[in-house]
This record gives structure tokens, sequence and C-alpha cells, in this order.
């Protein structure tokens, strides 16, 4: 072997003899690595931005929900006969019990189309035969499917409990209602922010979903351990009931929004008035307490009837012909008070019969008087809107992507509302629910641990078409018949963040390098083989002068490796320069959109956080630096081994 | 055809079918003989010793044969030219000395070491330190600066920059072109070039110096120059030279001239009586062989 610098002198002499050829080739092949180092700087800068934001909110930790599973066509379809059974009698007694009593009273009652009783028969298709199904929306029926799930094996908190404990999970947690949750009937209730002493509610957002209070009125709000809303509070905030009273919630920022009298910045705004709106949100919001208004669905009813009356009069003004209603209603003079009666010309027979009606459904259809009040909340913190955009650009699929909250809706901290309050009838209070509305969490320590208890613990059975034809009516879900087999009985997803998806982008983006990467490399070393081996074989006179100056076999191997390592280095510095510089030009053009998006969607605590599509990761560097001294390495060897063992007299000859 | 005609074609055919012209060569080579008969290396200490060497080539499916059964002798300080005709085997004859090359049949042993029983590394080790090559087109790396140029046997030999580059300066003195170290080879003239080679060949300060057809492109002015160089090398460091060309007058500069013939050695041939093939007596009286080895000596003489 001769020493390294004198290789060096003797490969660049050699490297200058065919600089053309040479230079051409080395670009080309530098153009294909290039592309390489750009994906691979794109990705690191993107996932070393999720990460930091990922810090954000749960974005930093390793949570999975489990919802029990559950048969999801349980209130229409049970399979428990049983429990049918006990329903159609209940059904039959209670049908009787009502045309008694409306006999008795006098009123009219049509047992053939009461949508109260627990059991409904519905015609299924064309044909007149009637199908028993459960209804929903009956009390008797509710508590008959609550009694039946509890007994249901396996999917309680403490089932959930025992199995992450093999697992080693760090902690766990559970949360109750909310969007997520299973009701069997939408609340009838509603609720309204109170606004400058007004109830108002808010339109659906840009996406069509329920935004700001609408989303209490439509889903109530969830309740979660703290553990979970704490990275939500927001700075100076705490999750203790007020000493005035008021329930500390985790509001939507739309909610926000609507309390502050604040419009969303539109698709158009810049960065910059987006961040400056979110700045501007959570100073005035943070601690501020807002008045909510609930009305159960009598007084709700009565409200609706009332404005309606008052409508309906105002459109018929001009018109003598207008007959007012002998009962009318005034609107409440007080904020979220009681609807008053204005006018009521009703006669004598008619309250009766009024009397008689209420009389009716107070004794057997849960009828509850009007009622309604205040309740004060104080926003404590903020999680973004959860919004789903459709779109197919780089900051809609990352939009999709940056995402860190608890789900849609409200948050309360369990134990802020007591049970029995009025507050509690927003939404199922914690000791009064089912597993049916309950869904529990793990934590775990890394994402890994998270990922196999998923893996392991999750029902992912594959159904057939076969497995759908034979279910039928009181059929238990195939699906659940199959977890059930299986040992299975919790939905599992990741939780809080896109943590998973984030190392699922990029274990996917490694996978497809994985092919493409040797692809490249293949072709890289094809191209470079093809000149390499060409110089080298040019070189036969040359390696036969050496070996008669005194080289040896491995000086002539050092001389062209040393060689293909200037090739690797030229090919490394174009590469790397080329990738990096078009990555920045990526950054730069998406960086400030997607820095805003990223800070609204995490909720960032610092608003001026970056999120860039650059980033110098060491392994990335490295792997493709590897690859390309592989490439250069492995297009000198082959022409090499030939040429060294080949005679030198028979090259000199050659002249 | 018998030996006679086919030596006298051979002789035409070098000469291009110019009679006038292959009888000025033959007495030339009359003369060379002559002066061989008389001639008498002042060290007989035998440096190069070649036994029985036979070398065969296979073109295609046929075998020729370079190199016929020659014995060969070289002494420590001699100054020989080998000549010959175009495929007489004298350029194979030189390879196989400098172990480039295998011999089919034979022996070479140079300074003692019998190169049959040296592995590659060895081989290039004797290469780069007993051997001396100067080639034909001078080889010289068109991108490295002349010094450089003269150092590349120096870099195989893993010899300290400072100590090569003196040497290099030394040398590039020499052969008189101390003022060149910072050229590159095509700023400098053909001569020079070969001047260059020259200088590298002795970078390793080695015991032979072998040249293959060291002035075949060189003017007869620069071709005779180099020949006077090769001498005050043989003169001044000892080195014994040992130069292939097919220009008799050239070849009469060195102390003897060897011809070569169809893979064998015609004439000028010394060999140490007594000697077997496999060790050389240096001490030997020592007569002019080639008579009575080849045929063909006995048309020149007559001749």
């Amino acid at each position: 072997m001769m020493r390294p610098l004198d290789g060096i002198t003797l490969a660049a002499a050699k490297l200058r003899a065919h600089r053309v050829r040479t230079g051409i080739i080395t670009v080309i092949v530098a153009l294909l690595f290039a592309c390489i180092m750009f994906v691979l700087t794109i990705l690191a800068g993107a996932t070393s931005s999720m990460r930091a934001f990922g810090r954000e909110g749960l974005g930093s930790r390793y949570i999975v929900s489990a919802k029990p599973i559950i048969d999801s066509n349980m209130t229409s379809n049970p399979s428990n006969q049983a429990l049918m059974d006990t329903l159609v009698a209940q059904t039959t007694t209670l049908k009787k019990a009502k045309s008694a009593e409306a006999k008795r009273l006098g009123i009219d009652y049509d047992a053939a189309n009461d949508l109260t009783v627990p059991i409904q028969e519905v015609a299924m298709g064309s044909g007149s035969e009637k199908t028993k199904m459960v209804n929903p929306a009956s009390s008797i029926a509710q508590q008959a499917l609550t009694s039946y799930i509890a007994t249901l094996p396996h999917v309680k908190y403490s089932d959930f409990a025992t199995l992450t404990k093999t697992a080693h999970a760090s902690a766990i947690y559970k949360s109750v209602g909310g969007a997520s949750a299973v009701t069997y009937a939408a609340p009838t209730s509603t609720v309204s922010a109170v606004v400058d002493g007004t109830e108002t509610t808010q339109a659906n957002n840009q996406s069509g979903q329920p935004s700001g209070v609408s989303q209490l009125a439509q889903n109530g709000w969830a309740y979660f351990d703290n553990e979970l809303l704490l990275p939500f509070v927001l700075k100076g905030q705490n999750l203790a009931v007020g000493k005035d009273g008021s329930i500390p919630v985790i509001a939507p920022m739309s909610a926000a929004e609507q309390f502050l009298k604040l419009t969303a910045p539109t698709a158009t705004a810049t960065p910059k008035q987006q961040i400056d709106h979110l700045v501007q949100v959570r100073t005035a919001i943070a601690g501020k307490t807002a008045q909510l208004c609930y009305r159960n669905s009598s007084s709700a009813e009565l409200l609706s009837t009332a404005k309606n009356q008052i409508d309906e009069a105002a459109r018929n003004k001009s018109n003598k012909n207008y007959v007012a209603p002998s009962l009318q209603y005034s609107l409440p003079s007080d904020v979220c008070g009681q609807v008053t009666i204005k006018k009521d010309t009703r006669t004598a027979e008619e309250k009766k019969s009024t009397e008689k009606q209420l009389s009716f459904r107070q004794q057997f259809e849960n009828y509850e008087e009007p009622a309604q009040g205040i309740i004060t909340v104080r926003i404590v913190g903020l999680v973004p809107d959860m919004t789903y955009v459709s779109g197919f650009s780089v900051k809609d699929i990352l939009k999709n992507m940056l995402q860190s909250g608890l789900g849609q809706g409200w948050f309360v901290p369990i134990g802020a509302v007591k049970e029995g309050s009025l507050a509690a009838r927003v939404a199922p209070v914690w000791s009064n629910t089912t597993p049916l509305a309950q869904t529990y969490y793990a934590e775990f320590s890394t994402y890994e641990a998270a990922r196999d208890f998923t893996k392991n613990n999750a029902c992912s059975v594959q159904l057939s078409g076969q497995d759908w034809a034979a279910y039928g009516p009181n059929q238990q879900d195939p699906r659940v018949k199959k977890c059930y087999a299986a040992g299975k009985y919790f939905d599992i997803m990741p939780f809080g963040n896109n943590a998973s998806a984030i190392e699922d982008l990029r274990h996917s983006v490694w996978n497809v390098m994985r092919y493409v990467a040797p692809a490249i490399l293949f072709v890289a070393a094809l191209v470079l083989m093809g000149v390499v081996g060409k110089i080298i074989a040019d070189s036969r006179r040359e390696t036969a002068v050496f070996r008669a100056l005194g080289a040896t076999r491995s000086s002539i191997v050092q001389i062209y490796l040393t060689y293909s390592i200037y090739i690797a280095v030229f090919i490394a510095v174009v590469a790397t320069s080329l990738g990096l510089i078009g990555a920045m030009f990526i950054n730069h053009k998406f960086s400030p959109d997607l820095s805003v998006t990223a800070v609204l969607a995490y909720n960032a605590a610092d608003v001026h956080k970056q999120f860039l599509l650059f980033g110098i990761d060491p392994l990335y560097v490295l792997v493709t630096l590897g690859l390309i001294i592989v490439a250069a390495l492995l297009s000198t060897v082959l022409p090499l081994l030939t040429n060294i063992r080949r005679n030198p007299i028979r090259d000199m000859r050659d002249e | 055809m018998d030996n006679k005609q086919v030596f006298a074609k051979q002789l035409l055919d070098a000469t291009g079918g110019d009679i006038q012209g292959a009888l000025r060569e033959l007495q030339q080579a009359a003369k060379v003989v002559r002066e061989a008969k008389r001639y008498t290396p002042k060290n007989q200490e035998v440096i190069v010793s070649v036994n029985g060497l036979s070398k065969s080539y296979k073109m295609g499916k046929t075998s020729v044969d370079a190199l016929k059964n020659v014995d060969f002798t070289v002494y420590r300080g001699e100054f020989v030219a080998i000549t010959g005709t175009s495929g007489s085997g004298k350029s194979t004859l030189l390879q196989l000395i400098g172990g480039l090359d295998k011999p089919s049949i034979g022996e070479v042993t140079v300074n003692g070491q019998n190169l049959k029983r040296l592995g590659d590394g060895k081989l290039s080790k004797f290469r780069n330190r007993t051997i001396g090559f100067v080639f034909q087109f001078f080889y010289l790396q068109p991108f490295l600066r002349l010094q450089s140029n003269i150092e590349v046997p120096a870099m195989f030999a893993r010899t300290t920059p400072a100590v090569r580059k003196r040497k290099s300066k030394e040398l590039a003195e020499v052969v008189g072109l101390g003022d060149r170290l910072r050229h590159y080879p095509k700023e400098l003239s053909g001569g020079q070039m070969q001047r260059a080679a020259i200088a590298r060949a002795l970078q390793n300060e080695p015991l032979i110096l072998l040249a293959d057809e060291p002035t075949g492109n060189l003017d007869h002015t620069n071709a005779t120059a180099i020949f006077e160089l090769f001498k005050q090398i043989r003169d001044e460091h000892g080195t014994t030279v040992i130069v292939v060309t097919h220009d008799l007058a050239l070849a009469s500069l060195a102390d003897r001239a060897v011809h070569m013939s169809d893979g064998a050695i015609v004439s000028g041939n010394l060999v140490a009586p007594g000697a077997t093939r496999s060790v050389p007596n240096p001490t030997s009286t020592l007569t002019d062989v080639s008579a009575q080895s080849t045929k063909p000596i006995n048309v020149r003489v007559q001749l």
C-alpha cells in the first residue's frame, strides 16, 4: 500500500484525465441522490417540527383510547332474546294501562302509533310483516338496555385496568359523554350562550359542523380526568371549581370567539392575521366566566312556541282574518327566564282537556315541568376545533395530520359538576353512566409500547360477505361476535395527537425509501459503472506501467478506490447542495402557512413556533452519503477486479 | 526454405526490400560480432542469468513462440544492447528479465533472485527496487508535474516525501531537466520526456535499468544523447543497463550488443563455461557461445 496522500495524488491526476466525461456522469448521478436528499431533508424537517409541536397539548404523550365493543345495533336489534321478551311484555302491559287511563280520562289514545313505548313494530322492506325493534327514546327501554350492558363481560373500566396492567401502562384514565359517546337518543334540551344578556346560538362553521355553543347543545360536555385536561389549560388558569361556583371548562376556539364576539379569520387571512387573532382570543378568554342558558325539553318547546307565535303574529299584522291562538306566550323578560303566558282565552273545556293530556304524559311519558337556568362556566383552556379538510394539497394533508386535542366539543373535569345540579343536565353525570358512554385511556412511556398494546388488544377482525349475510334480526353483530370470540373487547386507537400517524408516516417513508433508495443506488451504480468501468478499462496500460514501476496490486486498488471516493465526494457535495437548496425552497414556500396551521391545530403556547419543512437528520445524511459511497465503490470494484488480474505485459503489448 | 533463406528474407523484410541497406546492416552486425568476440566485461559478477528460457503466447487458437530455449547472461555494470528485428523476441526477453511476465519454460535469476520463486508482492518489490524501466512511449502521467512523475516509483516504495523530492531534483539534474521540474509532460519535447522517464526509472536507485526501444520515438540526435546518458549512468552509478533497440548503430554504443532473431540469440551472447542453468558462475572464463548454440551465426560469419 502507498501512503494515503500519494494515493490521493495519483487518483487526483486520474480524475483530471477524464474530467468532462466523469463530470457529466457524476452530475447525473448526483441529481439522483439529490432527490433522496431532498425528500429526506423535508421529511426530517417535517417530523422534527411535528415532534416539536407534539410537545404541545397531548402531543408528547403516548395515549390510546379504548371504547368497549358493544353491539352497535343493540338499540334496534338486540340479540338478547330475554331482553326482547321482557320489553315486549312491558310494551303490552304499558299499552293496556295507557288505553285504560285514556278511556278513564276521556282522551284519545292510538296504541298502534304510540312512539313512546319500548318496542316499536316497524315494516321492513315492501312486505307487510313487521319487525319488533327497541325504541331508544323510551325510558323503560333505556333502563333495560343500561342494565343489560352492565352485565356484559370484559368491557368495564376494571377490565381495562387489568388489560393495561400486563402491558405496563404508566397510567389509565377515563372519560364519559361528549361527542364520542354513544347515546340512546339525541337530547331535546338546549344550551345557549348568554352574550350581552341575550341567548344566542351559533350557526355551523364553514365545514357545516357545529361550532361554539352549538357543540355543547348537540353533544353535551365530556367529563375527563384532570391529567388529560391539564395540557390544554391556559397560562395562569386551573381546573378547580371557582369560588363563585363557576365550572371550569376547556372550550373549543369557536366558543371562545362566540363569547368574545370575534369572527374567525377567513381562509385568505395572512399567517400574521391568524396568529394575532389567536393571541387576542387567548388573552381575552383566559379565566373569563361565561353564562350558559340551559332549558329542558319542555322549556325549550315553550320558548320555541312563543317565538313562532310572535313571528306568526308579525307576519299577520295586517291580516284582519288572522285568529290568534287562544293561549299566547310571551318571551321571557329575564335572561334565561321562564316563558310566561301573555294571554289565555281558552275555554274551560279546552283547559280541562289540556290538563288531562298533561296528566297522561306525566304518568306515562316522563313529562317534565319546564325548567331552565343559568350555568356559569369559567373558560380555563382552549382546544382547537377538530376539523377535517378534504383537500389534497400539502397544506391540507398536513392540516389533517397536525391536530392535537381531546376530540370535538367541551370538556369538564370529573367532579366539577355535582350530580343532580342543573349543570349535570347538560350531560350524563359520571356515576349514572354505563360502559356505552365511557371511554378509557391508557398512557405509555413510548410510542412502541402504545403501538404494541393497540396491536395486541384492538379488535381488527375482517368480516366477509357471508358474515353479513348471516346477520339477521335478533342476531349478534357479526363484528362483535368475532371480536368477542377472539377475546378482544375494545376498539383501541391513538388519542390526543397524531404521534402514531407521524411515526407511521416516517415508517412509511422509510419503507418506500427501502425500495426507492436501492433502486436509485442500483441505477446510480450502473451509470457510474459504465463510466468508471470504461475509465478503468482505458487505464489498463497506465496500470501496467505502474505495475512495471513497482506498484503492488493493493497500491493499484488503493489508487482506484481513492478515485472512486473522489467521485463519491463530488457526488455527495452536489447531491447535498441541490437537495438542501430544493428543500429550502419548499420550506420557504410552505413554512409560514404551515406554522400558523400547526400553532392553531396544536394550540401551541408559543405562537411564533415554526413548522419547518427543512431539517438535517444526521441519520438521513449518513444514510445518503453511505449510499453514495456504496454506489461509487460498487461501480469501481468490478472493473478494478478485472483490471488488476490482467497481465501488465499484455496491456503494454496492446500498444 | 532453409535457415539461410529464412534469415535473408527476414533481413530484407526488415530493410523494406532494400538490398544495399540489408548489406549495410549485415556489415554492422558483423562488426558487432567481431567486437563482441573481443569484449570482456570489467566486472565478472553475473547479475542476470537466463537459462533455457522459452515463452509462448496464445494468439487465438495458435501458439506463438516468442522465445526459444534462450540462455543469456549479463554482468554487473554492463551496458548491453539487445537488437533484432520486430518480433525477434528482444522485448519479451527484457520483460521476463524485469519480472513483468512469467516464462513458459526456463528460469531467470536476477541478482541472485530466481524470479520464478517470487510471489506477486515480492515481484512488485523486485520491480520497484531492483529494476528501473524505461519505455518507448515514456508513459509519464500527463497531469503530474515532472517532479511528481519522477517520484512515482518512490511513492510505491513508501519513501518519505522529503527524501524522494531531494532525489528527484538530483536525478532531474543528472538527466538535464533541473529547470523543468514544475513543468507538465506536454510542455516537454520527446527527448526531454524520455530523459524524465529515465530519471523516474532511477528514482529508487535500481541495480538494473531496462529500456525497451527508448529511442523509438526520438530523432537520431536525441537517440544518441539518450544512449550517451545510459553510458553516463552506468559509469557514474554502476547501474547495469540493458537496452532493447532495433538500431544497430546505437547498439554499437553499448558495451555489448546481443542480436536476436526468431526468438533466439544469434550473436553477442556470453555464457560462462561450466555455469549451470540454475547457478551462474560469475568467475568463469567467457566465450561467445552464440555460434555453437545457433545455426544462423554461421551465415553471419561467412558474410
